[in-house]
């Protein structure tokens, strides 16, 4: 039978120097680096260098390989960010038609169109994007003769999307990228020859844990290597966190960051605010049919000078019986927002000038003041100057004309003599 | 209803019995608190508390008890819905909140005055005798400590240096600390530290480190118990940081749970220390 024992026991049987040497062969209880069978696996030696930079001829390097605006890009990913209902899978859809079709529909040239186009919802039915397409077509007054076979629609009851998992977790917490499945999924595009590939959402596509950055970059570049193997641009839909009140951006995408720096472009989706939607004298009533797309992060093309707005239409699709209505489905098309400066002639802003040259001391800059220049130029344009929406407007077309230089801000001692800030008459105009 | 809540801690006791958890002291009041309570069971040497319980009376009681000595665990449960009325509830959680407010203040009244007696004790003993039974037959160097007639002080300190308890030995190795006083996070250490990220051992008992002093050279603190050694070791770690700790772990081989080997390596990995434990002769 066993019995207790500690170093004094040790001792006194085998002497101090056993003890000695049993502390110095201690070791800590945790476990210890893995073995061989990783050492295996290194390569001989590391090697890395840094590549010296050597001159070509500019016009050589290959272009970036835009196919739709500067939106999608051969080999590269671009997001989608938006909140719900806010037009994102309509928008998708009709991008995907003006690819397949080569035309530039809503408002943004196709490079090289037509493509080949694969739209993978794996939100909805397929018989619900089917309908989407449809309403589309009739919109736009389209035949499957424009489509020419280059369409590929795939929803989230298709056969092959429960498979879409491109990395699993793990029961330690930790993931596993499905290099069978980007495997075949390489090979699905390859066989149909597919130029662009719109996956919807981005969250479907794995089943790792949305905060985890680093499974999500390993996600983010497991998509961009499918990508660059298929020489195919691919689109990822992504939902914003819940508003705070403030426009999304970008960044405002739900969980980790790594997918949205992964992307080369990213689209956010914002539905008309009530404030937009009086400046450009909207109804309340149709406010939700309005929503403006941007590109917040193209860090590869040139910025886009304004968003892009879109509003729904309603199509029916002729699918009506007796026994029910037929479906009307929702497909986008543009819209031009009201120019600020609609209406208001050269003419016109010569009389600003001498209005406010005429009367310096009512052109005070900020619209708080009873005396603000704004009701000068409300004046010549015959507009209420205490209507929010005109002041909004008027505010605006005072920004540009002292950006401009046609107008400009002062220092000047009021009657109370302090110092305030006056609008002057900068650059004459010239009639 | 009340009534139940008694019966409930009745059938508790009697449970305990029946299992061999036999207690020498009444417990039914402490019971109710709700905490873990340790008690002195027939057949448990003088002083000796191996039995311990704990009980949570609501509407459906459990509970679980056991004794060291005897390697006893077991969980309870009452069998039946005690259904309390929110009233009920509401007097009974204020009733657990008292007594464990009031148990808090007595713990730490009771742990003063332990204190208090340990310096008291420590003041008025005599430097310990070379001869005595312990020292000579544990070989250790009688300095460190102190003698109170026939039992050898061994004071024990926490971080800031007070002594808060006195452990005593007999001569035949039996060990005391003081009633009431506070064990956890204090030391005793042999030897001086030197130099700046030197190696320093852990251990149980003031023997075995004696023995490690004598042989290593180590400074060598005492945890007192498998139980502290943890404490102990988060201590320590966090005042000194740069020391290479070796927790030195006794080998419970001859029980259930092999606690003094679990308790060892386990501040060990918590402290990123070193682990030993003795080895025995082939």
């Amino acid at each position: 039978m066993s019995v207790a024992r500690d170093f004094d026991d040790m001792e006194r049987e085998m002497g101090g120097d056993a003890v000695r040497a049993a502390l110095d062969a201690a070791r800590w209880p945790g476990p210890e680096t893995p073995p061989d069978q990783y050492e295996m696996e290194k390569p001989a030696k590391m090697a890395i260098s840094a590549t010296p930079f050597t001159w070509r001829d500019p016009a050589t390097i290959p272009r970036r390989q835009f196919l739709y605006g500067y939106e999608l890009r051969r080999k590269q990913l671009s997001s989608v960010i938006a909140p719900g209902a806010a037009g994102k899978t309509t928008y998708k859809v009709g991008r995907a038609i003006c690819m397949a079709t080569g035309r530039n529909l809503l408002n943004t040239r196709v490079w090289n169109g037509p493509h080949r186009v694969w739209l993978w919802n794996l939100e909805d039915e397929m018989e619900e994007v089917e309908k989407t397409v449809h309403a589309f077509l009739k919109a736009w007054d389209l035949t499957m003769d424009d489509l020419g076979g280059r369409l590929f629609i795939d929803g989230v009851d298709s056969p092959s999307s429960p498979v879409l998992k491109l990395a699993i977790e793990d029961r330690s917490g930790g993931f596993t990228l499905q290099r069978p499945v980007s495997g075949a999924l390489i090979e699905a595009i390859r066989e149909r020859e597919i130029d662009y590939l719109d996956i919807d959402p981005f969250v479907s596509s794995h089943s790792v844990d949305e905060n985890n950055n680093g499974a999500i970059d390993a996600v983010s570049k497991e998509w961009v290597r499918i990508a660059h193997e298929t020489n195919c641009a691919v689109s990822l839909a992504h939902h914003v966190r819940k508003p705070n009140g403030s426009e999304p951006s970008a960044f405002d995408a739900r969980g980790a960051v790594a997918m949205i720096n992964a992307a080369r472009s990213c689209l956010v989706f914002q539905k008309m605010t009530r404030e937009v939607a009086e400046e450009f004298r909207i109804p309340e009533c149709d406010r939700k049919r309005f929503f403006s797309v941007y590109d917040d992060k193209n860090n590869k093309a040139p910025a886009p000078s304004s968003a892009n707005w879109f509003q729904f239409i309603g199509v029916g699709l002729g699918n009506g019986d007796d026994t029910g209505p037929e479906d009307n489905i929702g497909a986008i098309e543009c819209w031009e927002a009201p120019d600020t400066f609609a209406g208001v002639t050269a003419r016109q802003l010569y009389h600003i000038q001498q209005q406010i040259e005429a009367a310096p001391k009512e052109a005070r800059k900020h619209s708080a003041s009873t005396l603000w220049v704004g009701k000068l130029v409300a004046k010549v344009l015959d507009v209420d100057p205490h209507d929010d929406a005109e002041k909004r407007r008027i505010g605006k077309m005072i920004s540009v004309w002292i950006r401009e230089g046609a107008l400009r801000v002062v220092e000047r001692k009021t009657s109370h003599d302090q110092m305030k800030e006056f609008v002057e008459v900068g650059r004459w105009l010239q009639l | 209803m009340t009534g139940d809540w008694h019966t409930a801690v009745a059938d508790f006791i009697g449970a305990m019995e029946l299992e061999g958890v036999k207690p020498a002291e009444p417990i039914a009041q402490r019971l109710a608190g709700g905490e873990l309570i340790r008690f002195h069971c027939e057949g448990d040497g003088k002083g000796r508390q191996n039995g311990w319980a704990i009980l949570y009376l609501d509407d459906r009681p459990a509970g679980a008890f056991g004794n060291y000595r005897l390697g006893i665990s077991r969980k309870w449960h009452v069998d039946r819905d005690l259904s309390l009325s929110p009233e009920e509830k509401r007097r009974l959680q204020q009733e657990w909140a008292e007594a464990k407010a009031k148990r808090q203040e007595e713990r730490d009244r009771s742990e003063a005055e332990a204190a208090r007696d340990a310096q008291d004790m420590w003041r008025s003993a005599a430097d310990a005798s070379p001869d005595h039974p312990y020292l000579v037959k544990k070989r250790m160097d009688a300095r460190p400590f102190r003698q109170a007639g026939a039992k050898l002080l061994v004071p024990m300190y926490d971080g800031a240096g007070i002594m808060l308890n006195i452990q005593r030995i007999d001569g035949d190795g039996t060990k005391r600390f003081l009633r009431g006083g506070r064990t956890d996070g204090l030391f005793f250490l042999i030897g001086q530290f030197a130099r700046y990220g030197e190696t320093a051992c852990i251990g149980e008992g003031v023997a075995t480190m004696a023995a490690i002093h004598r042989s290593t050279g180590y400074p060598s603190i005492v945890a007192f118990s498998a139980k502290n050694i943890g404490a102990v070791a988060r201590l320590w770690n966090a005042a000194r940081p740069d020391l290479n700790y070796i927790i030195c772990g006794d080998d419970d081989d001859h029980l259930p749970r092999n606690i003094g080997r679990e308790a060892g390596e386990a501040a060990a990995y918590e402290i990123g220390a070193r682990f030993a434990l003795p080895e025995r002769a082939a």
